[in-house]
């Protein structure tokens, strides 16, 4: 049972949660008119093994969406932050 | 049958306290502290089961969960367990057990002519003989061969026991009470952490217990116990087995209560599967014997060396009266002592040179026949065994008569749980045996299971980590000082790996799954050479077992065929369970009506005393049709439809996902995720939706109002609202933070109710006669919210029926007086409830795609929605929608059909094809939706086919192979009512 | 004229536990108002000022810890969320005219929610059975409070009293969740009441 630390509610069962993948890129801007950034964003993953940042929703807990650091060749869990508030200095 | 090996006096048994038990229909005593196997053994019962393949007589080999043959069937009917070891089951009054794989009995077997045939069955037997080139062989033998090899049956009745659930934490977890986890829960403790410690046994102590009593042993054991027991935060779970270590040092345990006959009508369960989150995972789990591999060992009395003791000293069962010991270390000198100390006749064969310091002295003080350089060759007798040969390493062999014989060919770490953690076994060869590798950061292991074999270094190791993991969970306090043996028990390593001496018979590696020598032997000759390749060739380790006694010595002979050394050999994956879990226990109470959470509308009891036939729909309780309509769905959903096309009914739509967006910035936010364009939406107006993704397929549709300038009321489908709410989070959180904009389900807040039919005006104004429903006031698409004696209500005027139509939303708790209010004024009007069924049908009939239709794959034009696209902003899913292969012409587009055979079907999922291709293949669509139609008089659908709308008119193959169906239909307008749209706008 | 119902009218009668003990009490406290308070970015300082100056009390800091007071418990659900639990409705209506339109949004959702009671002696463990929370008293203290999943239903699990939690469930999951609970407590014994 991977356990997430949600930035808000603490450490839980990853069961409480939403995937949805890859949280190293920048959407582009809304009215982006460049077919190809949206391409780039929308197919285009790096799927690495090793460390990773991915977006997780606590949709059972406080419905935050936060960035989480996971190892995906270890499922080692790292740092975790509100996606919204941004990357801890 | 042998006259009861039960000694006089001794053992953790309570002689005050006699059980009754059956095996195979015979009423038999033990007594409480037994497990079943040692009840068995005392009445002298040896033979406890047939083997898998051969059918050879088989008796126990080990007196705790590696248990290879002692596998019996427990209980009856709904609560029939097969393939249960002897060795773990306590002894309780009335306990019901069979012996397995025996025909017409385990004593008396036919089946055991299969021996006959042992040439032919050997390893790679069943691939190669029936899924050769011949096929269907296999289905010609399967029922055959099953019926010959196999263990116990399982049954078809449904189990009435009840299983349960639970959600633990702790900072330490011990897994294991012998000395060294006894040790670590004490130190751990007395640091004041929250210690969890699990021990699958029913008594705490490990291999302490098999110590005699009132041993030194013995008292430590004592005291180690009662020292955990003072402790206040210790929980102890006895009967409990770790299954497997998870991700985020979550361990599985499954708690067994079956020796306390829980009754589920009281709710006891019989199983509790916890789900522990550990912070510090000590594990002590100690080691398994290993057998020895010599000609005929699986005869009945062959036992190992520490289950010999452990029933002599625990269970006061003597197992023969004349014994022989064969070792390769030194632990099976204790059973040798312990033996003769109670009368037994004893011949120890030790393969060393020399054993422990003083062993040698004290066993022959005792009267034991002490053998150096010798090896056993083959075991004599067949039921049970009545003598054994040996010899010296090119010696002549020698014959010695006796009735039982204990093995010990080393000790193995139980390193199961430890490998589930990704640590991988190294081998130790000063050990003989595989040790854990290197632990990740929080666990830690102490005793047997590090290959420790001393009593007091166990203790002190298991101290020293428990200390460690107080530590690591930052206790600050001081675990004192490590407790200590008074006597030293010997201890000793093997001084060298057991190889097979020469001999007759069959040498067995894993007793369980019938593998010998020979076998190893045949898959290195065919190539199957790693250890994982030898494990699926001959199917060694892959019994209930999993290989706990045999793995390593079956490593060993691979690695002496192939000419490297053990480390080079390694081991076969270790995955969970440990050992075996039943599937009711990992289901716990999630089952029947407790599967999962259903969620029932404010109607929902009104439903259920007014004649509905409610259906599942997601997470929903839905009625699907209500029986003043008809007794079938067939027949009811169009009588219901009837009504709303020329009356007026009502229904529940109280599931629709329903969300408040709120904030100076709503409506730009609705703007950027709707395509169509939502800014400039009038107050107390709604309008119709359409999401798509961010590759511009369809999300979603639904209709949004806006109540004032600030605040908008989403409404999505019922499939998709948990979906939607989550991306419009989404949105909000990772890329538009800084729009001023809240969205909140209210789901749960309003419950909702749908008036339709060229009546539903007239219905609802005798409802709410206060209220304008004008098409002035309130016209086509307008939106309208009032109080009512202090309750708000919202009325929305649109319309998923294509007939006149409004949504009425109260706050749910108001829901069914606001139904029943409604349905009782519009009476003289024939207003009734209609179901699931028919709003699904009506909004076919006038070409509404839903869920059925949304599949995740189509775009707006697929859809015929493309003119809602907005020209002038943004939105999301625009650019991608401009993709090549979304604009190609061949996409599957909506249509509808109508059926041109009137006694034959349309059914969802029917393969479309045009009438001139090859009925195969995956045509150019497929029929997503299919109503009658009481418009047409005639079945319709809504279909996805290949440049959908080009082919209007034409007529067209719908394929259904389940039922070898091919109809006719014409694909025509999905609009098959009012496709002007003069209805909803009366 | 319209008449409120709660969403828990299909009675489960109590039922004893092994030795006829009913050492759980399980019932649903009506009678109660909740509003839902929105931050939006930057707007913090804004909704704070106008919540203390018309109501008269201070947003919580603690996302796991409740600010219980007289006239409400106030729950700081996400990190710009807030929920208000009050019986008094009056509150409700004076936070909704206060809150400024460019700072917050306040949104009722009383009847979205039922509020189940699950008080005695063994109420924790009956909870560890449906929730995945670490219930343990020096770590679930009094006052705090957690979201989660029960039977894998999102909700509000509050500690009000040593034996007594409270489950803030969606009103369209009550039914379930109370059998499941319910089903849960029979090896102990429960009273339950309406």
């Amino acid at each position: 049972m991977l356990r997430i630390p949600c930035p808000h509610c603490g450490e839980r069962d990853y069961t409480e949660f939403r995937y949805a993948g890859d949280a190293t890129k920048t959407r582009p801007a809304h009215g982006t008119t460049d077919a190809r950034a949206w391409h780039d964003h929308v197919f285009l993953f790096v799927n690495p093994k090793g460390p990773h940042r991915e977006h997780w929703q606590h949709v059972q807990g406080c419905r935050q969406w936060l960035v989480l650091e996971r190892d995906t060749g270890t499922n080692a869990v790292g740092r975790s932050w509100l996606a919204r508030a941004g990357e801890p200095s | 049958m042998t006259a009861s090996a039960r000694l006089p006096a001794g053992g953790r048994i309570d002689r005050e306290q006699p059980l009754s038990f059956v095996l195979d229909h015979r009423l038999l005593t033990g007594y409480a502290g037994d497990t079943l196997a040692s009840a068995l053994l005392a009445q002298g019962i040896r033979l406890v089961g047939r083997s898998f393949k051969y059918h050879r007589p088989r008796g126990l080999l080990a007196a705790g969960v590696e248990e290879p043959n002692g596998l019996l069937t427990l209980g009856e009917g709904g609560r029939r367990t097969p393939n249960v070891p002897a060795t773990v089951v306590e002894l309780h009054e009335g306990l019901f057990c069979q012996r397995q794989n025996g025909w017409p009995s385990v004593d008396f077997d036919l089946m055991a002519a299969t021996s006959w045939l042992a040439p032919l069955l050997g390893a790679g037997f069943y691939y190669k003989t029936f899924m050769g080139p011949r096929r269907g062989s296999w289905m010609f033998y399967e029922p055959f061969i099953r019926r010959a090899a196999g263990l116990g049956r399982a049954d078809h009745l449904p189990d009435p026991d009840r299983y349960e659930t639970r959600h633990a934490f702790t900072d330490v977890l011990v897994i294991g009470a012998g000395p060294a986890g006894l040790a670590a829960a004490r130190a751990a403790s007395r640091a004041g952490c929250r210690v969890t410690l699990v021990e699958q046994d029913f008594l705490l102590g490990g291999s302490l217990l098999s110590a005699a009593i009132g041993s030194a042993d013995d008292i430590l054991r004592a005291t180690l116990e009662a020292d955990v027991a003072a402790m206040p935060n210790v929980e102890v779970l006895r009967r409990t087995t770790a299954l497997g270590v998870y991700d985020g040092d979550t361990v599985a345990l499954v708690e067994r209560h079956d020796h306390a006959r829980p009754d589920p009508s009281k709710g006891e369960a019989r199983e509790v599967v916890i789900t522990l989150r550990a912070r510090a995972i000590v594990h002590a789990t100690g080691a398994i014997e290993r057998s020895l591999v010599f000609g005929d060992n699986d005869r009945p009395g062959v036992m190992l060396a520490g289950a010999v003791r452990t029933y002599l000293n625990r269970y006061a069962v003597a197992v023969g009266r004349q014994a022989v010991i064969a070792t390769n270390n030194d632990s099976a000198w204790s059973t040798a002592l312990d033996l003769a100390g109670a009368g037994v006749g004893v011949t120890l064969l030790d393969e060393r040179i020399e054993a422990g310091n003083g062993l040698a002295d004290a066993a022959r003080r005792a009267g034991v026949d002490v053998r150096h350089e010798v090896r056993l060759c083959r075991a004599l007798g067949r039921r049970a065994v009545q003598g054994v040969e040996f010899a010296r390493r090119g010696g002549a062999i020698e014959r010695r008569a006796c009735d039982v014989v204990g093995i010990s060919g080393g000790w193995s770490p139980t390193l199961h749980l430890t490998s589930h953690t990704g640590s991988k076994p190294t081998f130790d060869v000063g050990l003989d045996g595989f040790v854990p590798g290197p632990f990740a950061p929080g666990h830690y292991g102490a005793g047997a299971i590090m290959g420790t074999r001393s009593l007091a270094r166990s203790l002190a190791e298991g101290h020293a980590v428990g200390d460690a993991a107080a530590r690591h969970v930052g206790a600050a306090a001081s675990a004192g000082s490590a407790p200590a043996p008074t006597e030293e028990a010997p201890t000793g390593h093997a001084a060298s790996p057991p190889d097979r001496a020469p001999g007759r018979g069959k040498a067995f590696v894993d007793f369980q799954n019938d593998v010998t020598t020979r076998d190893i032997e045949l898959a290195h000759e065919e190539g199957y050479h790693s250890v994982e390749h030898l494990k699926r060739f001959t199917t060694l380790g892959m019994g209930t077992d999993q290989g706990k006694t045999s793995n390593v010595d079956a490593a060993r002979h691979m690695a002496a065929l192939r000419g490297i050394d053990m480390a080079a050999a390694g081991t076969t994956t270790y995955r969970p369970p440990y050992t075996p879990v039943s599937v009711g226990a990992l289901a716990g109470r999630s089952k029947g009506t407790h599967f999962r959470a259903t969620r029932r509308t404010p109607m929902h009891d009104w439903h259920l005393m007014n004649g509905a036939v409610m259906i599942e729909a997601g997470p929903w309780l839905r009625p699907w049709y209500y029986r003043w309509a008809g007794r079938a769905v067939g027949s009811a959903y169009v009588e219901e439809m009837r009504l709303v096309r020329t009356g007026v009914g009502i229904s529940d739509v109280s599931s629709l996902g329903k969300i408040d967006v709120r904030g100076p910035d709503a409506a730009l936010f609705l703007d950027r995720v709707y395509v169509n364009a939502f800014a400039k939406l009038p107050v107390g107006k709604a309008r119709y939706g359409v999401m798509l993704n961010d590759d511009a397929t369809v999300l979603d549709d639904g209709t949004t109002a806006r109540f004032d300038d600030n605040t908008f009321f989403m409404t999505t489908t019922t499939a998709q609202a948990a979906e939607v709410m989550s991306w419009l989070e989404f949105l909000l959180q990772t890329a538009w933070p800084e729009l001023r904009v809240q969205v909140v389900s209210v789901t749960d807040r309003w419950a909702g109710m749908s008036v339709a039919g060229p009546k539903a005006r007239e219905a609802i104004a005798l409802a709410l006669p206060g209220v304008d429903l004008s098409s002035e006031a309130l016209p086509y698409m307008g939106v309208r919210e009032f109080d009512l004696d202090g309750t708000p209500v919202r009325i929305l005027r649109l319309s998923f029926s294509g007939e006149l139509a409004y949504e009425i939303y109260v706050p749910a708790d108001k829901g069914t007086s606001m139904w029943t209010h409604l349905l009782e004024q519009a009476a003289p009007l024939g207003m009734r409830p209609y179901g699931l069924e028919a709003l699904a049908s009506l909004r076919i009939e006038k070409g509404h795609v839903a869920g059925l239709e949304l599949d995740h794959r189509n775009t707006l034009d697929d859809l015929g929605l493309g003119a809602m696209a907005s020209k002038s902003k943004a939105f999301i899913g625009r650019e991608l929608a401009g993709r090549e292969a979304l604009k190609k012409p061949g996409r599957w587009s909506l249509v509808g059909l109508e059926l041109l055979e009137p006694t034959a079907k349309l059914r969802g999922g029917a393969i479309l094809f045009s009438r001139h291709d090859a009925l195969e293949g995956h045509g150019r669509g497929y029929i997503t939706s299919v109503t009658w139609s009481t418009e047409h008089h005639k079945l319709i659908a809504l279909a996805l086919y290949e440049d959908g709308r080009m082919h209007e008119g034409e007529e067209i193959l719908c394929a259904y192979p389940l039922k070898n169906e091919i109809v006719r239909a014409r694909i025509v307008s999905p609009m098959f009512v009012d496709p002007s749209g003069e209805r909803v706008r009366a | 004229m319209l008449k409120a119902l709660s969403a828990l009218t299909t009675p489960l009668n109590g039922r004893d536990g092994a030795d006829g003990r009913r050492r759980l009490r399980l019932s649903e406290l009506r009678g109660w108002h909740v509003v839902q308070l929105g931050v939006f970015t930057g707007g913090h300082a804004a909704l704070a000022t106008a919540v203390r100056t018309a109501v008269g009390f201070e947003l919580p800091v603690s996302p796991t810890e409740a600010t219980v007071l007289d006239a409400a418990i106030v729950f700081r659900i996400a990190a710009d969320q807030y929920w208000v639990v009050t019986p008094d409705p009056s509150l409700v209506t004076t936070l909704a005219l206060a809150v400024p339109a460019d700072a917050g949004t306040v949104t009722p959702l009383s009847e979205s929610r039922t509020r189940l009671v699950i008080e005695g002696p063994d109420s924790r463990t009956v909870l560890s059975r449906l929730v995945a929370l670490d219930l343990h008293p020096g770590v679930f203290s009094i006052g705090h409070f957690a979201q989660a999943g029960v039977h894998h239903v999102g909700g509000l699990l509050y500690r009000a009293a040593a034996d007594r939690y409270e489950f803030f469930a969606l009103r369209t999951y009550a039914v379930s969740i109370w059998e499941v609970l319910a089903d849960a407590a029979l090896p102990i014994g429960y009273d339950a009441s309406f």
